[in-house]
């Protein structure tokens, strides 16, 4: 331990002793005693609304809520409850109180999610609580949620568009956005966005393609895009070119037909229920490209291609998380992956994977071995091929009995398939 | 393989002696060892031995056995430990409990620290109304009523 590590762990230690000098508890109410960092760590364990709430307990308690590191805001409870000719009054009373319990935070916010009304796009708030969470509580994860969906009804169309001013999106906290249920006007609000790495656009509307591609355009660092947009002109183009870009999904992506994708670290390519013709669709992904077979087969379900390793390498994987989430059906279509089966890891991410088709009959299985090389170098080739029999019976990746498959092919594989999978 | 013990003194002079590896769950306590004043005892002047105990048998219970291939593997399944962390908790009072809570806090006992509070959110605050809250924990009001007000108008979309 070098010596200044060591002072500084000396302090630290010093400073925790002070800090529980004196406090063994025995009065009546021992809870209001603890220190604070304690009991702000109690209340980031409960619900926003419930730690929220604790603020009505005693004068002690009236800020504790405002350290924890997530905050909801969610009107759809009451709204839910109200009559359907009070609801742009009520939203309005409730989105201020909800400006004011976000201003009131302590900041930093690891994560901001904003539940709200049609009303909220109209007048301004949406602009305010962009403001205030990017630029005065630098918010990491910031997701906004219209529900007042209509998709490409023109009424709603006009009142959901999303009117903010340029670079609202550019704060070098915010690095990840996940915007529901709004009118994209272009690229505007998406100037200067480096700092972003996540963005989500989900269930939007767009009145042409090339806007999309442009919205992309000013965020070059993105890793993850996933799209579920609507088009509202038939023909032009969505180009994604990008080099960081890791994930790809796109959803529901009505009425954009020609797609082209440039991204040579594309390693989870996502398609479902795309209008896209196979020879409209172009792909410029070394590690997608690899799969063989036909993506098109079933055009009208979907597709995932898995480039597996990178995944495993990663510490917090949430690709993964996001691939798992908002499926709220099985999945179906087909799936091509590529692994190492050698690496426990990622054969366990195959498991997961799978395990998303759980109730569906999966269309097509490709399978792609990579070649582990660590027993080829020691010069063991002839049991290379016996050690990854092994693994992969061991490795048990098929979910449970009830996965079913069609067709399966394997690549660069020395594995025989012994189970019967259907 | 020999296996050192290490002795703790409690805040009222009580000792223990517990194997290292029991021991090190705690983060703050290497660096006690390191410190010259902890040669043989090692003094928690913040952690009375009731307390201590209840720290000793948990640490005890989590302690990760090395086996004979060099990896780890903990004495008991999840689900067991799951099982007995429950128990563990269920059979203290509040008073032990907060104890508890400071004492994983300044041993920097990660794994007793997060199932402290979590069982102090999930017992005694979530799902309750705030005057529910204020029984379970013995809080007194000390709001007035205009203060009270005042302080349900600040974040009102939420008591709705």
């Amino acid at each position: 331990m070098t010596i200044v590590t060591r002072l500084l762990s000396l302090s630290s230690l010093e400073a925790r002793r002070k800090k529980f000098q004196y406090r063994i508890i025995n009065n009546d109410d021992r809870i209001s005693k603890l220190p604070d960092e304690l009991l702000h760590d109690i209340l980031s364990r409960l619900s926003t609304k419930e730690a929220v709430m604790t603020s009505l307990v005693s004068p002690r308690w009236v800020d504790l809520w405002r350290w924890r590191p997530h905050l909801i805001l969610d009107m759809r409870k009451v709204l839910n409850k109200t009559h359907i000719n009070d609801i742009h009054k009520v939203s309005i009373r409730l989105a201020n109180s909800m400006t004011k319990t976000l201003k009131n935070h302590g900041g930093p916010l690891e994560s901001c999610i904003i539940h709200h009304y049609l009303s909220q796009c109209e007048n301004g708030t949406l602009k305010s609580w962009i403001n205030i969470a990017t630029r005065m509580k630098d918010t990491k994860n910031l997701t906004l949620v219209n529900h007042n969906y209509h998709g490409i009804d023109e009424r709603y169309q006009a009142k959901t568009l999303l009117r903010l001013r340029r670079d609202a999106f550019s704060h070098h906290s915010l690095t990840s956005l996940s915007l529901c249920g709004f009118s994209l006007s272009g690229p505007r609000a998406f100037r200067n966005c480096s700092n972003l790495k996540t963005l989500k656009l989900l269930d939007s509307v767009i009145t042409q393609a090339t806007l999309l591609t442009n919205v992309l355009a000013a965020c070059p660092s993105l890793e993850v895009i996933v799209l579920r947009v609507t088009s509202l002109t038939h023909g032009d183009v969505l180009k994604i070119e990008n080099n960081n870009l890791k994930v790809l999904q796109v959803a529901y992506a009505y009425e954009i037909e020609n797609i082209e994708v440039y991204a040579a670290c594309l390693d989870v390519l996502d398609l479902k229920f795309i209008e896209c013709e196979e020879e409209n669709f172009i792909l410029a992904a070394p590690n997608i490209r690899q799969f063989k077979r036909d993506y098109w087969v079933c055009s009208s379900d979907a597709h995932l291609s898995y480039n597996v390793s990178y995944l495993a390498q990663e510490k917090k994987n949430i690709w993964h998380e996001l691939m798992m989430s908002g499926f709220f059906h099985s999945r179906r279509g087909s799936l091509s992956v590529s692994l190492d089966v050698t690496n426990p890891k990622e054969v366990e991410i195959l498991k997961e994977v799978l395990l998303m088709w759980n109730t569906r009959e999966m269309t097509e299985l490709e399978i792609l071995f990579k070649n582990n090389n660590a027993a080829e170098k020691d010069g063991k080739c002839s049991t290379n091929g016996r050690a990854h029999e092994k693994l992969w019976e061991d490795a048990k990746p098929f979910p449970n009995a009830d996965f079913r498959v069609s067709v399966v092919r394997m690549y660069n594989s020395t594995v025989r398939i012994r189970k019967k999978l259907r | 393989m020999s296996k050192k013990n290490i002795v703790l003194k409690s805040s009222n002079g009580i000792i223990f002696e517990v194997e290292e590896a029991v021991a090190l769950q705690s983060e703050t306590i290497p660096y006690m060892i390191e410190d010259d004043c902890a040669n043989d005892t090692i003094p928690l002047a913040n952690v009375t031995g009731d307390i201590l105990a209840l720290v000793i048998e948990y640490c005890k219970k989590h302690v990760v056995v090395a086996d004979g291939d060099g990896g780890g593997s903990s004495s008991s399944s999840q689900e067991d430990l799951k099982n007995w962390d429950a128990q563990f908790m269920n059979d203290l009072d509040q008073s032990k409990i907060f104890n508890l809570l400071l004492a994983a806090d300044f041993l920097n006992i990660k794994t007793l620290f997060d199932l402290t509070c979590q069982f102090v959110a999930d017992t005694m605050i979530k799902g309750k109304s705030v005057e529910e809250v204020r029984r379970t924990l013995n809080i007194e009001k000390d709001y007035t009523s205009e203060e009270e007000a005042k302080a349900r108008q600040e974040n009102e979309w939420a008591f709705k």
